[in-house]
């Protein structure tokens, strides 16, 4: 009974969200004026208006009359840049559960492709999700194009270029299965479980796709005297890599890594890319040799905030070293820049949120401002073959772009607006509530149960709350809907308080839910709202500390 | 007849030699040959006492198993007489931590004896488990190495070590008069290469284990005054069996050394604070961090067991070697050093730690007692044991040279008198195999 | 302070990226010069010119301008070989079927591994980076330099050395295979299987791809490529040399005779700790064999073993060498050939050629390195005092003619620090040595219980 409430109030709810959001726009034209426009990275701005229609930029100038049915933005000033391209990552991919159980194989040495991680057919069709958070995260964070890649082992599958419109695949897909992607993580204790298997595999896969390739062709020619190829999805999927029609995409987070997909890219004679590189200072030379492009990671090695008036001379130095070390990750774009390398950003492991302060730190540090700028929009379009069609703001080219209060990248700039395919976003600036400076050492990890007193009903479950670092991690579920994990998104911290939403489906449909939460030792209170439905007390306990 | 029963006995004679050859041999991978007891004169020797120099031309006598004299041209009746012309004595080398006897195949885990489950075990003894033929015994002795520490291994107090002679039919007959219990002093140091933990998890299981600790001492505490209470007013109790407690006792009131397993530098710190605020009589061991914190160390006057030498360093970022130099820098800051390899089978190998150590700073002197007579004086048993001095317990070898270097040969062995074969199931192997016949 | 940190850490790149395929000259004068395979010739210099031996005589003279180490009451021996580590790889073991011939070290390579430093450290320039034990016939292996300061894991490979490959019998891949997967092999019968298996099977591939490239044409398909085949084919050509972890003589016994009757004569067993009982067999096969000093009873099939094996080994022809199979080993290999000396009393050469040009010879190398001879490699280890004495401290290490350890080092010789690392962690070794022996890694999760 208290099942089949909560799933009616659930449904009321999403409808009304449905409504509100579904609000018809008058028309498709737009036209901004008054706005300092950087039409393309590296380039000075202009002081004009830029005009666009059905998704498309139709000028860009100083002195330009709007069209009479278009709609105004007085931008006051405000700066447009081309909107962000996300070159590599895992954007509205719903996050799969790793399975970590060993799985059951007769012969560990002979898995099937899949158990293996070997699924390079895989497309990002039915596993991407424009309604995924991570969307519009990164839709609010610059971003209108999306290089997405599925999750998973040695050869997770193809990439495909997408727009962040937050509507479905088929409306937002630019280029399909236009890259592959590749790591080094082996399989569960199946072959190939090590970096050496899964590069001896490569060196399999590769040369049967070639001699099937070579005999399916010579089929087609004279099928006489000849078995037609007996092959399988993951061999075919390789052959437009082998004819070098699609690039690459090798997740090489350090110079060892970088070698080892060389190794294989010299063997081979594939495309490649070497991607989501985080320590890579000492393979950049390695790399330039090669005359290959590189993605490097924007998920930045966290700072040592260990203070040197309570460390010994000894520590002080190896804090310097890892400094030091640090230093030659945020600094090696700059490296690789002086050596005319190209590059761009790649994003499987950056949080939408931290994009911007990442740039930031990396422009602090020494990176140069316009370089980040055309990493982040020209050059990550040339990495993805589409700088045709997007990555500066031309006419001609799809009305993706930012405006922001400042320039960009320069302290206190706020991201205004977003055109992605020419739709415009807005974004309500969010006021952050108080200092960081006061958040104390809040020492809530452990099980929670929650119960949240809703008249008639009260929802109750169990939340697992994390610190990895000093960033939380929690975890929802509800006894009502047992099966679901809710991964709770935007936490933020405010002295012994956190504020956080996390999203639950049911019936095909997703809300968010918003939570404010104030905790006093092992218990906590608070109040969590669902849209358009109100305000709700919650409270709870601690049950258990982590393990 | 005469003639017939003399052939015969030839016969019987010869029979018995071919017998005993192939029965010899066939079990010579099995069993070294029996050692002897009798009064042995060793003639002209250079005699390294550790405690009094080195003698020049000077001979030993054992009998009744013990060192009976030392002096030049001594001439004892009905004694063996070795000619120790051109060759060296040392007393018998102390490895002072292994688990020699307590485990005969690594890998078998039935046949490793030193791992109890619980981790409030005290009550568990070594000497229990050592087994008197286990074949890595001879193989040990050979080196040179007469005396080891059987200790136990595990949690947080795995039990009671004992010191052994390692020649003896029983765990009783090679009992050479000391035990210590263990502690694992709660470590925060990372288990190994696979230990994937945190520095916030290690601190974390170190603290919970420090607790653990503090609540055992104060209850031992609470045990320790009923004990006298009841032993003053001779109040008989037996309303509780409690082993854990009442082998812990002695440590307690200080009769009974503590043997306190520590290597970080931090925890040795820790761990001599705990030591000097419980007041109680301890050694530490392992310290393989000690060349950090030796100045403390010495300060606390406590003493060291250390080892191996022959280690790894437990950081990256410190210079390879300073595993190799640790005993010696504690040594010169003022620590009583004794030696260990923390072995099984390859405990042969402390004269070559030895070796090490006096190579990286300690030298040959210093060395040679870490390994004699300063476990002896740590295990208090420096009466009887770890020098050449007349009336001590008849443990001592004669080698070709200095015993270090892996080239000297070792040709005499006496343990509490006995002399033993220098034999061993690897010795014998070569015997049989160097010229293997029936050959290809 | 910003600059000053970035002045540092370009100082800190520059040195860093010593480049490994660089060679150098020097001259180490008036030392007491161990050949090897020329006797030892007191007061003697050794002159390297681009990486390689050019002179070795008194008072050689050299032009100004090259680096002079004075070497004088010092000993120089060649770089020291170990046929059998695990250093320098970040794989070790990929454990997943008893046959991995498909697999090579050589793609795992981590030239910031600070056991090369520490290898180095004691003398040695040269390692065998193997495949683990945990499969019959297991992954190739890479024949490495100890480069230090090299970058790029390509440099640390010694160019040209012969291909060598694991084979393992014994307990490590029935435990693996057979008891933690129930698979072939659980026993010494199924580890002979799985390479008569391999070579049978490697013979009908060989077969169908002659066929194939005979007359492309009239095939009806292409043969499967399978890089295993590919490999064991090799190995039945005499392309590759095998080294095959062994303990007891039955076993080893039965690889002379799969090997035989395939044709295989490129043999090196490793630890081999009951070799003693079947030298002469050794010998006859032309086999060799790399041992252990002492290592014993760690396990039951090492319980029958003498550390006497080297020296019967070598009394009996075979040729022999020491190694270490572990990272602690490594860094004193000179200590443990010099235990022969006590186990079977080797003379000096014989102890010194267990650790130089024996390895070398069993790993095919031997015209390169292994000895002190002109046109050889300028690998060389300098000592305070005889290498075979325990009071022996190693100076220098010098590969290709260029110094990558001095005893005058900083401490803090890290190549590459994790910038999220903890500052500093101590580890304990656990006080067995057989944490050190990486002869099963990665391979351990296989037969533990989930």
């Amino acid at each position: 009974m208290r099942r089949i409430t909560m799933s009616l109030l659930i449904i009321m709810v999403s409808i009304s969200i449905w409504s509100q959001s579904d609000i018809p726009e008058v028309t498709n034209k737009y036209f901004i004026k008054n706005a300092y426009i950087t039409t393309k990275a590296g380039q000075a701005p202009i002081f004009g208006s830029i005009s666009m229609d059905d998704g498309l930029i139709t000028n860009v100038g100083q002195s330009l009359t709007p069209e009479y049915d278009a709609m105004i933005i007085d931008a006051d000033s405000s700066y447009v840049y081309p909107a962000f391209i996300a070159t590599l990552s895992h954007i509205g991919i719903k996050s799969k559960d790793d399975n970590n159980d060993r799985p059951k194989v007769d012969r560990p040495g002979y898995p099937p492709n899949d158990v293996a991680g070997i699924t390079p057919e895989q497309s990002i069709e039915g596993i991407f999700d424009g309604d995924e958070t991570s969307v519009k995260a990164y839709r609010e964070a610059g971003f209108a194009v999306a290089h997405v890649v599925p999750k998973g082992r040695m050869l997770p599958g193809k990439g495909s270029v997408v727009s962040l419109t937050g509507e479905s695949l088929a409306n937002s897909i630019i280029q399909k299965d236009m890259s592959l992607y590749a790591q080094f993580r082996g399989g569960n204790r199946v072959f190939p479980a090590t970096t050496i298997g899964v590069m001896a595999k490569w060196r399999e896969l590769y040369k049967n796709a070639e001699l099937s390739m070579a005999h399916q062709s010579a089929y087609k020619l004279n099928p006489v005297n000849k078995k037609r190829a007996q092959t399988d999805q993951a061999t075919e999927a390789l052959y437009p890599v082998i004819k070098k029609d699609i690039p690459v995409f090798f997740k090489t987070n350090s110079s060892l890594d970088i070698s080892r997909a060389i190794r294989l890219q010299k063997d081979l004679g594939f495309e490649l890319y070497p991607s989501e590189v985080k320590r890579g200072s000492k393979g950049l030379s390695m790399v330039k040799k090669n005359n290959l492009p590189l993605l490097f990671s924007l998920d930045l090695p966290k700072k040592d905030d260990s203070k040197e008036e309570d460390l010994s001379d000894e520590s002080k130095q190896l804090l310097a070293k890892k400094k030091e070390s640090r230093m030659a990750s945020l600094d090696q774009m700059t490296k690789f820049a002086e050596m005319n390398g190209e590059f761009a950003f790649s994003f499987l492991d950056v949080k939408a949120k931290n994009v911007m302060e990442n740039v930031k730190i990396l422009v602090e540090n020494g990176l140069d401002s316009d370089q980040a700028l055309s990493a982040l929009t020209i050059d990550a379009a040339k990495a993805l073959r589409i700088e045709k069609i997007t990555g500066s703001l031309e006419r001609g080219k799809l009305a993706n772009m930012i405006m922001l209060s400042d320039t960009i990248f320069t302290e206190g700039a706020k991201m205004k607006m977003i055109f992605v395919d020419g739709k415009k976003h807005e974004l309500k600036v969010k006021e952050k509530k108080k200092s960081s400076a006061d958040n104390g050492d809040l020492d809530i990890a452990g099980k929670w149960k929650y119960a949240i007193e809703i008249p008639g009903m009260e929802p109750t479950g169990t939340m697992i709350i994390t610190k990895q670092g000093d960033q939380f991690e929690i975890v929802l579920t509800s006894d009502q809907e047992p099966d679901q994990e809710m991964q709770a998104t935007d936490i933020e911290q405010d002295a012994n308080s956190l504020s956080f939403d996390f999203q639950i489906k049911t019936q095909g449909m997703s809300i968010t839910v918003g939570n404010e939460l104030t905790f006093d030792g092992d218990t906590m209170e608070g109040n969590v709202s669902i849209p358009d439905f109100g305000s709700f007390p919650i409270t709870g306990e601690k049950v258990s500390n982590p393990e | 007849m005469k003639d017939y029963s003399k052939s015969q006995q030839m016969k019987n004679t010869l029979y018995y030699i071919v017998l005993n050859l192939i029965f010899c041999t066939g079990i010579m991978a099995q069993q070294v040959a029996k050692s002897t007891y009798s009064d042995v004169l060793l003639k002209n020797a250079t005699v390294h006492t550790i405690t009094d120099g080195t003698l020049n031309s000077t001979d030993v006598l054992i009998a009744d198993g013990v060192i009976k004299d030392i002096g030049t041209n001594l001439n004892p009746s009905d004694v063996e007489v070795i000619d120790c012309a051109g060759k060296h004595i040392y007393p018998g080398f102390f490895d002072s931590g292994t688990q020699l006897g307590m485990s005969e195949v690594g890998a078998v885990s039935l046949t490793n004896d030193y791992n109890e489950i619980g981790d409030l075990i005290p009550h568990m003894q070594a000497l229990t488990a050592v087994n008197p033929n286990s074949v890595a015994i001879p193989v040990t002795r050979v080196n040179g190495v007469t005396n080891v520490i059987a200790k136990p291994t595990g949690g947080l107090f795995p039990g009671t070590a004992s010191l052994i002679n390692l020649h003896g039919y029983t765990p009783d007959q090679m009992y050479a008069g000391f035990k210590g219990v263990i502690l694992n002093f709660p470590s925060g140091a990372k288990r190994g290469r696979w230990d994937r933990r945190s520095e916030e998890d290690i601190k974390k299981a170190q603290e919970k284990a420090t607790k653990k600790l503090d609540e055992v001492w104060s209850k031992l505490k609470l045990y320790a005054q009923i004990d006298s209470t009841e032993k003053s007013k001779n109040i008989s109790s037996h309303n509780k069996y409690q082993p854990e407690f009442a082998s812990l006792l002695p440590v307690y009131r200080g009769e009974t050394l503590l043997m306190v397993e520590v290597n970080k530098d931090k925890d040795i710190e820790s761990a001599l604070d705990w030591i000097k605020k419980n007041n109680v009589n301890a050694v530490l061991t392992g310290v393989s961090e000690g060349w950090r914190v030796a100045d403390k160390i010495a300060e606390s006057g406590i003493p060291v067991i250390t080892g191996p030498v022959l280690s790894i360093p437990g950081r990256a970022y410190v210079r390879y070697d300073v595993n190799y130099a640790n005993a010696s820098v504690m040594q010169k800051a003022g620590v009583l050093v004794a030696l260990r390899t923390n072995d099984t089978e390859n405990v042969r190998n402390l004269p070559f730690n030895a070796g090490f150590a006096a190579t990286y700073g300690m030298g040959i002197e210093e060395a040679l007692k870490s390994i004699t007579i300063n476990p002896a004086k740590i295990f208090g048993v420096d009466k009887e044991y770890g020098s050449i001095e007349k009336g001590k317990i008849a443990n001592l070898f004669v080698s070709s040279g200095d015993p270090f270097e892996m080239k000297t040969e070792i040709s005499h062995l006496f343990i509490k008198g006995w002399n033993i074969p220098i034999e061993s199931r690897h010795t014998l192997l070569y015997d049989e195999f160097l010229s293997r016949s029936p050959g290809k | 302070m910003k600059k000053i940190q970035y002045i540092a850490f370009i100082l800190f790149l520059s040195l860093s990226s010593i480049s490994g395929q660089e060679t150098g000259d020097i001259l180490i004068t008036n030392g007491t010069v161990i050949t090897i395979t020329n006797g030892v010739l007191e007061e003697t210099d050794v002159l390297i010119r681009s990486g390689k031996i050019s002179q070795i005589g008194k008072n050689i003279s050299a032009p100004t301008d090259i680096r002079r180490v004075d070497a004088t009451g010092q000993y120089v021996m060649p770089g020291i070989i170990d046929a059998h580590s695990h250093i320098g790889i970040d794989v070790v073991n990929e454990a997943t079927d008893p046959n991995t011939s498909n697999v090579f070290t050589g793609d795992a390579i981590n030239p910031f591994s600070i056991s090369i430093y520490r290898a180095l450290a004691g003398g040695v320039t040269t390692s065998h980076a193997m495949h683990g034990s945990a499969n019959a016939v297991g992954g190739q292996c890479e024949t490495i330099k100890h480069r230090w300061g090299a970058i790029d894991p390509e440099d640390m490979k010694m160019k040209d050395a012969p291909r060598t490959i694991k084979f393992a019998l014994g307990e490590n891949p029935m435990r693996v295979h057979g008891e933690g997967n129930s698979i072939v092999p659980r026993t010494r019968m199924g580890v002979e299987q799985i390479f008569r298996e391999g070579f049978g099977k490697a013979q009908v591939y060989m077969e169908q791809w002659d066929n194939y490239k005979r007359n492309p044409g009239a095939a009806k398909t292409p043969p499967k490529y399978d890089l295993k085949m590919e490999t064991m084919a090799d190995i039945l050509k005499g392309e590759i040399i095998v080294h095959c972890h062994s303990y007891r003589a039955d076993e080893i016994l039965m690889l002379i005779n799969v090997l035989n009757d395939y044709g295989v004569d490129k043999i090196c067993f490793q630890h081999v700790n009951e070799g003693f009982k079947v030298a002469p067999e050794l010998a006859d096969y032309g086999a060799m064999a790399s041992v252990f000093a002492d290592w014993w009873a760690y396990k039951f099939e090492v319980y029958y073993s003498t550390a006497y094996n080297a020296a019967i080994l070598t009394e009996n022809g075979v040729t022999t060498s020491i190694n270490s199979d572990s990272g602690e080993l490594i860094r004193h290999l000179y200590h443990e050939a010099a235990k022969t000396q006590r186990y079977g009393g080797l003379s000096d050469n014989e102890a010194l050629r267990l650790i130089t040009i024996n390895p070398a010879v069993q790993l095919g190398i031997d015209d390169r390195v292994g000895s002190i001879e002109k046109g050889k490699e300028g690998d060389i280890a300098i000592f305070n005092k005889h290498p075979l004495s325990i009071y022996a401290i190693p100076q220098m290490t010098i590969v290709d003619g260029i110094v990558r350890f001095d005893i005058n080092d900083e401490d803090d010789m890290r190549m590459d620090i994790d910038p999220e690392s903890d500052i500093s962690t101590y580890i304990h070794y656990s006080s067995d040595h057989h944490e050190a022996d990486r002869c099963m890694q990665d391979a351990f999760e296989y037969f533990t219980k989930d």
